[in-house]
């Protein structure tokens, strides 16, 4: 194998893999990517054996071939070269040659045979969407997605797809059992109606390529029963799927609130951080009070000190004393764009409703703690 | 100069039922841990004569002396008792720490103006002890907690043994070092490994030897030895702000089981007991242990680090039965031991699952009812059968605060 290849290039694709490679060394030829040299480009491929990324990339190839590496020195190395330019050549006993300028690195590689494979998606069928209308979607969710939960359905993006009037509605929901997030987009696509669970690790990866320069343009979306394809412009990511039953997240966003109570978001956000300066390290707990014409937030910490700040509302109704985790609070303040939002409520022990003025399609739960 | 008193109940729990039934008094008798079985928790001075002693097994007692009267233990009465004694001791000073049930340390520095000096404290705490309860105790008193406990030792039953400070090179001199609370049989035999015997001579020992060889308590050792001990008497509440590290329970069975439902169903109500007292004191962690010992008394231990803490009982017996179920036993089981560590403050953030929101509601209305009526009085239909099993008061427990259960 031999070829030349821009720098900014080939430094495009190996940052695009760097999240997705093995980090822990369970099995080190996943620490490797795997390059192939073909006709007037390479290909970047890299996995975990959950996720796989593969990206081409425009090249003078002037011998094709292929190698594994490691992705992690051949990222390092290329970040730093001084000039716009290399060569990679391979070498008998697969040894990796990396020259640009007057540098030259010469990096330990394994035949390709021993990458693993990618699994195989047909591609029939395919959904097509705007990608920033998933990228919001996925940014509007994505962070209620549970963590190394022991119910490892909760650490997947719910994905529900239904036909309704207008289009495809696509439906993604997030929770970790405390808090939850819900979303509906209807796009122009058809779809069998189905219903999936993608692991929070491919969101975040294809996030992260969505939010890429160039974020505009359509990606497709494709699914077989045990894995998700997502393509774009000479780039594709395969996910492994989540098997299990999603739990009844229907049941837990309340449907009727007796408290309603509209705030700006910013006023409302400022002075949530504000007061959770002072809060419990391990429970960040801010008490909500809810009276007629105030909304009044207060921490306490017996070690610390107190602090408490006033807002005016348009509230007439009974009074309510809640606590939140201001950290789940402002999870769901920084994933909202518009500029007033609403907080229903109904007691100190039910779930808290907010949302967004303008869009019923966007809903956020969050738990309340006690204080 | 401090003055500490050291205050230990004689034969506490013997004592208790004698006082309760007059039939017990001047015999030889001791409070054991079950019926059938388990071991000598408090022998009478009556029978202390014949050479019982505690952790003795019931047969080596009654080889020891033939007559003795079984008493299996009740543990109300004990803490009730308790309870009365701290009442007394805390009319002298609010320095109170209790040690165990059966012991406490108090602080009486400063209180000469009020009840005069420490020898005086000592006398009539004594005379209150016997007028109020009829229980007798032996005083030590002392300038540290080291020599009050070690004062209160020397004199049994009734005793008042004051250690001034120009009597302490002449008490430790050729006192061997073992009686130091705090040194126990691997100590001992560290220590006489290093040709270390008595406190006189772990006195005198070179620092450097001691710290080379135990480490950072090297130095604690040495002071052990010359009887010096800055260690303060941290009365009970101080004593509850400290945050536990693990909480624990464990119970000898009644007879040697090899019944695996049986097994379970001791695990199961340890487990209620731990996921109790871990709710109580806001607590959830995420490591379980699981003691067993076999019959001949091999003790081990297993653990498993759960990804979420818990104190939930039955998330407690899970993971606890769960490990069982991975043992091949070797032998019947004598005693089970179930444990959480890794403890973590519960946030009190409310699940948002339905499921999982009623499971906590209904734990927090089982332990509303049980704090109010007695611990098992609302339980699982699985314990209820044994709910009749008296337990064994652990020697951690405290009158208040998040040991109590």
């Amino acid at each position: 194998m031999k070829l030349k290849i821009k720098k900014e290039e080939i430094l495009k694709g190996l940052q695009r893999i760097q999240g997705v490679v093995e980090k822990k060394n369970t099995m080190p030829i996943l620490s490797n990517m795997l390059l192939i040299a073909e006709g007037s480009s390479i290909e970047i491929i890299a996995t975990d054996l959950e996720i796989g990324l593969r990206g081409r990339y425009a090249a003078e190839v002037e011998k094709p071939g292929a190698v594994t590496v490691s992705a992690k020195k051949m990222y390092e190395i290329v970040r730093e070269l001084p000039a716009e330019d290399l060569q990679i050549k391979v070498e008998d006993g697969n040894w990796v040659k990396i020259i640009s300028g007057r540098s030259q690195f010469k990096l330990v590689g394994l035949p390709k045979d021993e990458y693993p494979s990618l699994p195989d998606v047909a591609e029939e069928g395919m959904i097509a969407i705007d990608g920033e209308i998933l990228r919001d979607m996925i940014k509007k969710t994505l962070y209620s997605v549970g963590e190394n939960d022991a119910r490892y359905v909760l650490n997947g993006l719910f994905v529900h797809m239904s036909q309704v009037k207008g289009g495809l509605n696509i439906r993604m929901v997030g929770t970790d059992g405390h808090r939850l997030s819900m979303i509906d987009r209807v796009i122009d696509a058809k779809h069998k109606e189905e219903s999936l669970i993608i692991p929070k690790k491919a969101m975040l990866e294809l996030r992260r390529i969505l939010e890429e320069d160039s974020p505009k343009g359509e990606l497709r979306l494709g699914f077989s029963k045990n894995h998700a394809l997502f393509k774009r412009d000479g780039l594709v990511m395969v996910s492994k799927l989540i098997d299990g039953n999603y739990p009844n997240y229907l049941q837990v966003v309340p449907a009727k609130s007796t408290k309603k109570v509209t705030i700006a978001k910013d006023v409302f956000t400022h002075a949530v951080k504000r007061v959770s300066i002072l809060s419990k390290e391990k429970t960040n707990a801010v008490k909500m009070q809810l009276e007629e014409g105030r909304l009044i937030l207060s921490t306490n910490n017996p070690e610390v000190g107190e602090a408490s700040e006033e807002l005016a509302v348009d509230y007439k109704g009974d009074s309510v004393a809640i606590g939140f985790n201001s950290r789940y609070l402002m999870d769901v303040l920084s994933a909202m764009d518009r500029q007033t939002i609403a907080l229903e409520l109904n007691d100190a022990l039910s779930p808290c409703l907010i949302t967004e003025e303008g869009d019923e399609h966007y809903k956020c739960v969050v738990m309340p703690m006690r204080v | 100069m401090r003055s500490i008193l050291h205050i230990d109940m004689n034969a506490f729990f013997a004592s208790v039922e004698q006082r309760a039934n007059p039939a017990l008094r001047g015999r030889a008798m001791a409070v054991i841990g079950s019926e059938n079985r388990g071991v000598i928790l408090s022998p009478s001075y009556e029978a202390r004569a014949f050479g019982v002693k505690t952790g003795m097994r019931y047969g080596e007692a009654r080889l020891a002396c033939p007559d003795i009267v079984f008493v299996p233990a009740d543990s109300a009465k004990y803490s009730h008792a308790c309870e009365q004694l701290i009442e007394i001791w805390r009319s002298f000073t609010p320095l109170v720490e209790l040690f165990s049930i059966d012991e406490a340390f108090l602080d009486v520095t400063g209180c000469g103006a009020l009840f005069g000096d420490p020898v005086q404290i000592a006398l009539e705490i004594k005379e209150r002890t016997w007028e109020e309860m009829k229980l007798t105790c032996s005083i030590g008193i002392g300038p540290n907690k080291l020599l009050a406990k070690l004062g209160s030792d020397m004199q049994k039953p009734d005793g008042l043994v004051l250690i001034a400070p120009d009597g302490i090179a002449v008490v430790l001199e050729d006192l061997p070092a073992k009686e130091i609370c705090g040194i126990g049989p691997s100590l001992t035999q560290h220590l006489a490994s290093l040709g270390i015997r008595t406190c006189g001579e772990l006195g005198r020992a070179p620092l450097r030897l001691l710290c080379s060889r135990f480490g950072i308590i090297g130095e604690r050792l040495r002071n052990m030895g010359l009887g010096i001990d800055d260690d303060p008497v941290a009365p009970l509440a101080a004593q509850q702000e400290e945050e536990s590290k693990s909480m624990g329970h464990s119970m000898t069975l009644d007879e040697d089981c090899s019944d695996m439902p049986l097994i379970e169903r001791h695990i199961l109500q340890l487990s209620e007991k731990v996921g109790r007292r871990l709710r109580r004191g806001l607590y959830s962690g995420r490591t379980i242990t699981l003691t067993l010992r076999y019959a001949d008394f091999q003790t081990f231990t297993r653990q498993r680090r759960l990804r979420h803490a818990v104190n939930h009982g039955l998330d407690i017996y899970a993971t606890a039965a769960s490990i069982l179920h991975e043992l091949r036993l070797e032998q019947p089981v004598r005693l089970v031991g179930v444990s959480v560590s890794g403890l973590e403050r519960d946030v009190e953030q409310v699940p948002l699952f339905v499921e999982e929101r009623k499971r906590k509601f209904l734990a927090e209305a089982m332990d509303e009812i049980n704090d109010r009526h007695g611990a098992f009085t609302v339980t699982w239909g699985t314990l209820a059968e044994r709910h009749s099993h008296e337990r064994i008061i652990s020697p951690a427990w405290r009158p208040e605060g998040d040991r109590q259960y």
